[in-house]
């Protein structure tokens, strides 16, 4: 399950202890081939809340992280900001993002 | 307006469609796909009693890790945690296992075994998405098969349209003004030197690493790489006349309430009608694909 955020809920759905946000845009064509490697990681890992959000509209928080390209993955533990990584992948790559943010 | 004058426009008709430009249909077997992922996502937690393959298990770490909550998925074969996932197997809420996580060693007690079982695929699993007009899985296996084939046909189009739009600039035959020319590839190589550096990337470090280059070897490469853009507005222009498509006065007045007159704004809006004029042309060549 993917929740999407918006600028007002986001501070409150990354305080968990794992989170990942994926931060798309309107006419993307890298976060529409994301998004189904994104919706299977979401489906099969428990206990990492999966969160969307279109920083094409919500710029608060694009320019609050600095995010300049599209798709950008925030990895959140406990509110805080531990990890990220821009652009498109499989699964296997997501896989290796999760375990910087679960692992190190 | 612009010097440089296209003197021969290649026929657009005659750019074979690449081999690579990704097929957009999507047969029956990627339906059930679809239609699986739909249950996955729907799928019921469960409290597991022996960790199997597929679950997620939560575990409290000693040696490493020991400020969170760790969290091992058997099966899946997360990076670092390959030991983990396999020495968890059959272990019950409470064991330990001593094993590997991110190469370093580590006693994992199991806290809780988390099942997901996906949803059978019925009518009650479409319902429950709330799509307008679809409440059977007959009328979701259509829907999600036209919507999806809708995204990749845009996807393949853009990069279609991308393809038609290099080999017409790169194919046409051109009547330079090489002054213009320079002038044009010069500021937009400054401009480029400028967002760089607010970027806060040094374009003077060369790729294969030899000696930095100078401010004047930079220009140059960048207004190289600038010059297939140049062209590319006169080709836009000489597309546009063919099409018989016009910078008229409403096009005129949307543009300079957007502070955008003169040169400029009639190469921004001709570039702009070429992209779009490419674009209904693949969507028309990909729909006459088998």
């Amino acid at each position: 399950m993917i929740t999407e955020a918006t600028a007002q809920t986001f501070d409150r759905l990354i305080d968990t202890e794992y989170a990942v946000v994926d931060c798309y845009g309107d006419f993307c064509g890298a976060c529409v081939m994301l998004e189904p490697v994104y919706k299977e990681a979401a489906a099969d890992m428990a206990g990492i809340r999966f969160i969307e959000i279109n920083i094409s509209h919500e710029w608060d928080i694009a320019e609050r992280f600095g995010i300049d390209a599209m798709p950008t993955l925030l990895f959140f533990r406990n509110g805080r900001e531990v990890h990220r990584i821009e652009g498109s992948m499989d699964r296997e790559e997501l896989n290796r993002q999760i375990a910087v943010m679960l692992y190190n | 307006m612009m010097k440089t004058k296209v003197t021969k426009l290649y026929d657009v008709a005659l750019i074979p469609t690449p081999e690579d430009i990704p097929e957009w249909r999507v047969d029956e077997a990627a339906v059930d796909g679809l239609v699986k992922a739909l249950a996955v996502q729907h799928a019921v937690e469960t409290q597991g009693d022996a960790v199997q393959t597929g679950d997620t298990v939560f575990c409290a770490a000693r040696g490493a890790l020991e400020d969170r909550t760790v969290l091992v998925y058997p099966g899946r074969s997360i990076p670092g945690a390959e030991q983990a996932e396999k020495a968890l197997l059959g272990a019950g809420c409470g064991d330990t296992v001593k094993t590997e996580l991110a190469g370093s060693p580590v006693s994992l007690t199991v806290q809780r075994i988390v099942r997901r079982t996906p949803a059978p695929i019925d009518d009650r699993l479409v319902r429950e998405e709330k799509i307008d007009g679809v409440e059977t899985v007959a009328a979701y296996r259509a829907y999600i098969k036209e919507k999806t084939q809708e995204q990749n046909r845009s996807l393949s189009a853009k990069h279609l349209s991308a393809a038609l739009h290099d080999a017409l600039v790169e194919k046409s035959d051109y009547q330079v003004d090489e002054e213009e020319q320079e002038a044009w590839t010069d500021k937009a190589a400054k401009e480029m030197l400028k967002m760089y550096e607010q970027e806060g990337i040094d374009p003077h470090i060369p790729e294969d690493g030899t000696d930095f280059l100078t401010d004047e070897e930079v220009l140059a490469q960048f207004k190289e790489s600038l010059r297939s853009q140049y062209l590319s507005l006169a080709m836009s222009r000489a597309f546009c006349e063919q099409q018989g498509v016009t910078f008229g006065p409403e096009e005129q007045k949307l543009y300079a309430e957007n502070g955008c007159t003169g040169d400029e704004a009639e190469s921004g809006f001709m570039e702009s009608k070429t992209w779009e004029i490419l674009y209904n042309i693949a969507m028309e060549r990909l729909e006459g694909t088998k």
